[in-house]
């Protein structure tokens, strides 16, 4: 019995008052070890819902690892000497896996930042502006075709849904892949991209860096994606991925590639994105 | 070589070609169907034009080995469809021919855009009768026929 009467249970999952209060102590200062981790210098300010919910819910699977541990490993005990004991180990394990925590904290945490992500932006506008990528992206009601970017011949046009019209689609010629043996190029969906999504002017010359970036980041112009949306697009799609195998034309030479790989230029879209999308 | 099972106007066909011989070819030369005619090779003239699966094809750059099992309507097959009979219909009550070398292609396409839009305006039929080329110049007489089996089929 404690000197005011208070009962004290034993440790094993059982409540302790005495522990408990050191438990809530280490709480906040494992809170604060969690934040300032997280890049927040100051913890009491600035400190969203979402980090407080993730520094909570970690927080929590720690302290209830540690409550098992300290209940698997030390007997109950009634002494003073005994939870004194305890009390230490209890102090020593939060301590370290506060210290793993935050180890494991600082490394994803570092994001690139805008300088970086001006230099990853710039590779990626070096592909949408090659012409395996940017004859599908113009402003006109027209594709363009080759290295040359000359208005795409045989009358074709856009059309309501940028596939061309009927009798004229796109897939009139155009198939789920390349016809290297009579060198037309090929792949799903073969269509424009909106014009919402042009990267050239009416006058076919295409727009700079800055307005492309702003043209992509818009999501009332780019089909409603953030940057996840944007990298999948560039991971998955299939208009992207025939730019890295466009085929070969009739004579059998081989249509030009952007400048990247499509690895690369994943990579690049990713620590653009990880930087937030800046524009110059 | 190798041997594709195709369905041509309804019918199954089986051909041994080389993988890249176009659609063109195999209907003319293995087929023996030579309603479809051969204008440039490169797409661009619209006389090889055939429906794959419902749309518009121009087959003389469309490998076989690329075919699969979609269906294949050819300018002999396209009267049992209705609107391709209205479209033939038209096409003699407008006494739309002359030398008759573009029109497999022009009433192939003519019966695609009919499909689509069943009356269409003058604009629709220059943009979807737009890559069908005659020589002979008688596009005049050829959207007259459109806009008379569209009337017909309304």
């Amino acid at each position: 019995m404690s000197t005011n009467g208070e009962r004290r249970p034993a440790l094993g999952g059982v409540r302790v008052p005495w522990s408990r209060r050191l438990c809530e102590t280490w709480e906040s200062s494992l809170t604060i070890s969690f934040l300032r981790a997280r890049g927040n210098p100051d913890p009491t300010k600035n400190v969203s819902p979402q980090f407080l919910r993730t520094s909570i819910g970690v927080r929590s699977t720690f302290l209830a690892d540690i409550k098992r541990r300290v209940a698997k490993e030390i007997p109950m005990v009634h002494s003073r000497t005994g939870r004194l004991h305890s009390a230490v180990l209890l102090i020593a394990s939060v301590a370290a896996m506060a210290g793993a925590a935050a180890q494991n904290d600082a490394t994803p945490s570092t994001s690139p930042g805008r300088e970086a992500g001006l230099a990853a932006w710039q590779q990626v506008y070096s592909v949408l502006t090659h012409p395996r990528c940017i004859n599908c992206h113009t402003a006109t009601n027209y594709p363009q075709q080759g290295d040359d970017r000359h208005r795409h011949l045989f009358n074709v046009v856009r059309g309501p849904g940028g596939k061309g019209v009927p009798g004229l689609n796109c897939a009139t010629c155009h198939q789920q892949s390349n016809a290297d043996s009579t060198g037309v190029p090929g792949a799903h969906n073969w269509h424009l991209a909106p014009l919402s999504m042009k990267w050239q002017d009416t006058n076919d010359k295409i727009l700079p860096s800055a307005q492309v970036c702003q043209s992509l980041t818009d999501r009332s112009r780019n089909d409603n994606l953030d940057g996840s949306g944007i990298l999948r697009h560039h991971q998955q799609e299939p208009l992207v991925l025939w730019a890295f195998q466009p085929g070969r034309r009739r004579d059998g030479s081989a249509r030009s590639l952007p400048p990247l790989t499509h690895d690369q230029l994943v990579a690049a879209t990713k620590t653009w994105v990880a930087a937030g999308m800046p524009c110059p | 070589m190798e041997t594709y099972k195709l369905t041509v106007n309804g019918q199954p066909k089986e051909v041994t070609v080389d993988p890249g011989t176009p659609l063109l070819w195999v209907l003319r030369e293995e087929l023996k169907m030579t309603g479809t005619k051969f204008g440039c090779g490169i797409s661009a003239c619209g006389a090889c034009t055939v429906h794959v699966a419902g749309i518009a094809t121009r087959s003389c750059v469309l490998p076989v080995s690329l075919v699969g099992d979609r269906p294949v309507i050819t300018i002999e097959g396209i009267g049992q469809d209705p609107v391709g009979r209205a479209v033939q219909d038209a096409w003699v009550s407008e006494d739309v021919v002359q030398c008759g070398y573009c029109q497999s292609g022009q009433i192939m396409a003519a019966v695609a855009l009919l499909k689509s839009i069943r009356k269409p305006t003058d604009t629709n039929i220059e943009q979807s009768m737009g890559g069908n080329l005659c020589r002979c110049g008688t596009y005049v007489r050829i959207r007259k026929a459109i806009q008379t089996a569209s009337q017909k089929l309304a």
